[in-house]
């Protein structure tokens, strides 16, 4: 067994969407689980690098193609509620909450006459013109006003003027205005994510008047472009902002810094007296089901969450924690002969703190 | 994935954490059923139906609608206000455009709140609807014309009280005879008061009615009263305790019933109402109702106990809704031709006195009315009210949308007198504005 950045090397661990990883035998499985880790990979990343310590932040992957956006509550990344969706399909896949929009270093620019503004994407324009692309892009626009040295220069430069000449601007104030523009399309998308938390369904009238804090406090940025447009974000949110170190390569040590987690679902029926937990084979009853409470399935659940990991291999020590959790009074004829409840635990996903000096910072 | 005609907002609030009481019929577990329901069936999951979160109604809000005694905040709870800020939500969104037709699916219900309000009858305190009418007039005018049809099994009389001799609003109430059932009102011979004659329209249906009945009224009465009114807007008062499984009616109404009744109508708002039969019924009712509305196949949804033979109606008791829908149409037409002074009487003011039970707070109210019979405007009024709770009398002045100056007058004089008279405990004005 050799170490190296902490990370165990003689094992195969495949990374989930949940942000944990699994071992290679379980990834054959259930290889469904094995979808979305690239975005789960940049989150893992972030939690590993990044030094931000405030309770609630957004993350911003600004890639070449597409931006990535995810949410930190109470410091946890938030989950999906119902899994993944891919391609407008519910998987029930556990999954990083993330938010994937059209728009990066590589993006189509488009100039609108009438409004005198530029829209950028969703489509990919190609290469940047500085690496020798035929059409201008929001690289090209960072590169051209000295924000960023990557390629070409002289070939941006004469690109930006050409097409300045046609409209009729200075090749300063056309590249400014992609600017403006990315950063306008990447607040909206951050405003539009929260927005739409924000209207998750509530059931229960002490959620409708107390709803959960999740305003962002900071932004925390990665991806090779975010150095020129997380700080214009986070301007506009009037947040402080951080981009993590290694940042082009961040979700790479993301996805080598993450841990492998495992879970278990426990169903319980008072009316039946009957406890079940599928994934263990577990079938048992309950010894004075009229007594039996949430917290009692969540007690059990978490010692069998435990009893699981020890036995398929797994560090047992780690936090355990509720991914999700229902009740639900069964009524025969009017009155209520039972209830039911639905607890499912797991490892919770962690990272090795790289750079930080802390390690196993929760994830 | 099948194509909506409508986009539908749903907004789903059960209220997990309320009840009256434990075991009372409006308690926690009252929808998670058919939450349950409707998530197997993948309504939530499906592109043309987006849920909503509820918002909080406001006090002003409230009291355009209602006069509360001796306040507002002894009576309305979160709960409350979060039912009627759900109702108005759902209003909001068909307004805005964000969605065709929107259903509130929530509880506590309201339907039994009159304009005062005591305490709780029939399990309502609050009325979600007037709230959500009174609301849509205060953001677009008191020219809107809004219809109510209340397919509850009990009368909707709150909602009838509260927009008795309101122009702006018909009042369509199907139910359960009073005669049989709570609150023993809902009378054909109910039709509204000097200002609105005709415009509360009172469908009492015998014990046993089925989709048969209920579906002929729709044809033959609703529908066509609905056509030659001309709305802005629909409303659906959407009881599910006319089914067959319900524990506290005797109607046969199913789940089949009320999906064909929510396409013939074609509603824009939904509000529920009541509905006890948590298991079998609203399960059912609220997935047909929810693919209905939203223009979508509901022909396969069936109660697993649904029987056709039990649940059918006799031929003689078809032939009496088909002569009940008969006496209301008939009424309907009519309605510009009766002699408003024989029924009014000739004065200044038509006057109305009732006795009122709270059943659910088991509170008695003793109210008069004063209506001012005016040509211009529906007429200021003055309400004197007094209960087993309140001993105190109270003196309420309210003024109609689209009051004229004069009646306005009149109706300040007399609160101002009212203030000073020892005689009442407080004097209450109530005037409803509209920002356009």
């Amino acid at each position: 067994m050799q170490k190296q950045l902490g990370v165990t090397i003689g094992e195969i661990l495949v990374l989930k969407a949940d942000g944990g990883t699994m071992t290679l035998a379980d990834s054959q499985d259930r290889p469904i689980e094995t979808i979305l880790s690239g975005p789960a990979a940049s989150i893992m990343g972030v939690r590993a690098l990044a030094e931000c310590q405030e309770e609630n932040f957004v993350i911003v992957d600004i890639g070449g193609t597409t931006t990535d956006l995810a949410v930190v509550v109470e410091g946890q990344v938030l989950f999906e509620r119902s899994g993944a969706t891919i391609l407008g399909y519910k998987t029930l896949v556990p999954a990083l909450l993330t938010r994937s929009i059209g728009l990066g270093g590589d993006s189509a620019l488009h100039f609108c006459t009438e409004e005198q503004k530029v829209i950028i994407g969703p489509q990919r324009a190609g290469l940047p013109v500085c690496r020798g692309g035929a059409r201008l892009t929001p690289t090209d626009a960072a590169v051209a006003l000295g924000l960023a040295t990557i390629g070409d220069k002289t070939r941006a430069l004469a690109q930006w003027q050409r097409w300045a000449k046609e409209l009729g601007l200075a090749w300063q104030e056309l590249a400014k205005l992609v600017l403006e523009a990315f950063t306008r399309q990447l607040t909206e998308a951050v405003e539009n994510l929260y927005g739409e938390l924000e209207n998750v369904p509530l059931y229960t009238i002490s959620e409708v008047l107390n709803p959960p804090q999740i305003r962002p406090q900071a932004v925390v940025g990665l991806g090779a472009p975010a150095g020129v447009f997380v700080p214009r974000l986070a301007e506009n949110l009037h947040l402080p902002y951080e981009i993590v170190p290694f940042s082009a390569g961040a979700n790479a040590i993301g996805a080598g810094a993450a841990q492998p987690t495992i879970g278990v679902t426990l169903h319980a029926d008072t009316e039946l007296g009957t406890v079940t937990i599928p994934e263990m084979g577990y079938q048992g009853t309950l010894e004075r089901p009229l007594f039996f409470t949430q917290e009692k399935a969540r007690d059990l659940a978490t010692t069998k969450t435990q009893e699981h990991a020890q036995a398929q291999g797994y560090d047992a020590t780690a936090q355990v924690y509720v991914v999700e959790e229902e009740h639900f009074n069964m009524v025969r004829g009017f009155r209520t002969v039972g209830q039911t409840f639905t607890v499912r635990t797991q490892l919770r996903p962690q990272v090795r703190k790289i750079g930080g000096g802390q390690s196993n910072e929760q994830g | 994935m099948n194509k909506a005609k409508n986009q539908v907002g749903l907004i789903f609030f059960p209220a997990f954490d309320w009840a009256i009481t434990p075991d009372h019929p409006e308690r926690q577990e009252r929808l998670l059923y058919t939450r349950d329901q409707i998530q197997e069936e993948g309504l939530f999951d499906h592109p043309s139906i987006v849920e909503y979160r509820p918002i909080v109604a406001t006090d002003e809000q409230i009291s355009r609608t209602h006069i509360c005694v001796p306040n507002l905040d002894r009576h309305v709870t979160e709960s409350h206000r979060i039912a009627a800020g759900g109702t108005i939500l759902a209003a909001d969104l068909v307004v805005d455009g964000k969605v065709d037709r929107a259903f509130a699916l929530l509880r506590p219900p309201g339907h039994h709140a009159n304009r005062v309000i005591h305490g709780s009858r029939g399990f309502c305190t609050v009325n979600n609807e007037a709230i959500m009418v009174d609301h849509l007039r205060h953001r677009l005018g008191p020219d809107l014309k809004v219809a109510i049809v209340d397919t509850d099994a009990h009368h909707g009389d709150g909602t009838q009280d509260i927009f008795y001799n309101d122009p702006g609003v018909l009042h369509i109430s199907l139910h359960q005879d009073g005669r049989t059932l709570y609150p023993g009102t809902g009378f054909i011979s109910e039709r509204g008061g000097p200002a609105a004659f005709g415009q509360t329209v009172n469908i009492p249906l015998p014990p046993e009615t089925g989709d048969e009945g209920m579906l002929m009224v729709m044809e033959r009465v609703v529908l066509p009263i609905l056509q030659e009114w001309q709305p802005d807007f629909v409303v659906n008062a959407a009881g599910q305790d006319n089914h067959y499984s319900d524990p506290l009616t005797n109607m046969n109404f199913s789940a089949q019933g009320y999906a064909q009744l929510t396409e013939m109508l074609a509603p824009d708002i939904v509000v529920l109402e009541g509905g006890y039969s948590i298991e079998s019924a609203l399960p059912y009712i609220n997935v047909g109702l929810l693919l209905a509305l939203a223009g979508l196949d509901y022909s396969k949804v069936r109660e697993p106990n649904w029987r056709p033979d039990t649940v059918r109606q006799s031929s003689a008791l078809t032939a009496e809704v088909a002569r009940i829908c008969d006496l209301v149409l008939a009424q309907w037409k009519t309605r510009q031709e009766e002699d408003l002074e024989r029924v009014f009487g000739q004065g200044d003011f038509f006057e109305r006195r009732r006795d009122i039970y709270y059943d659910t707070d088991n509170i008695y109210e003793n109210q008069q009315e004063y209506i001012r019979l005016c040509r211009d405007c529906p007429g200021w009024r003055v309400i004197y009210t007094a209960s087993s709770h309140f001993r105190d009398p109270v003196a309420a002045i309210s003024v109609p949308w689209k009051v004229c100056p004069k009646c306005l007058e009149e109706a300040r004089t007399h609160y101002a007198a009212e203030e000073e008279n020892t005689n009442f405990a407080q004097a209450i004005w109530q005037q409803p504005i509209s920002r356009s």
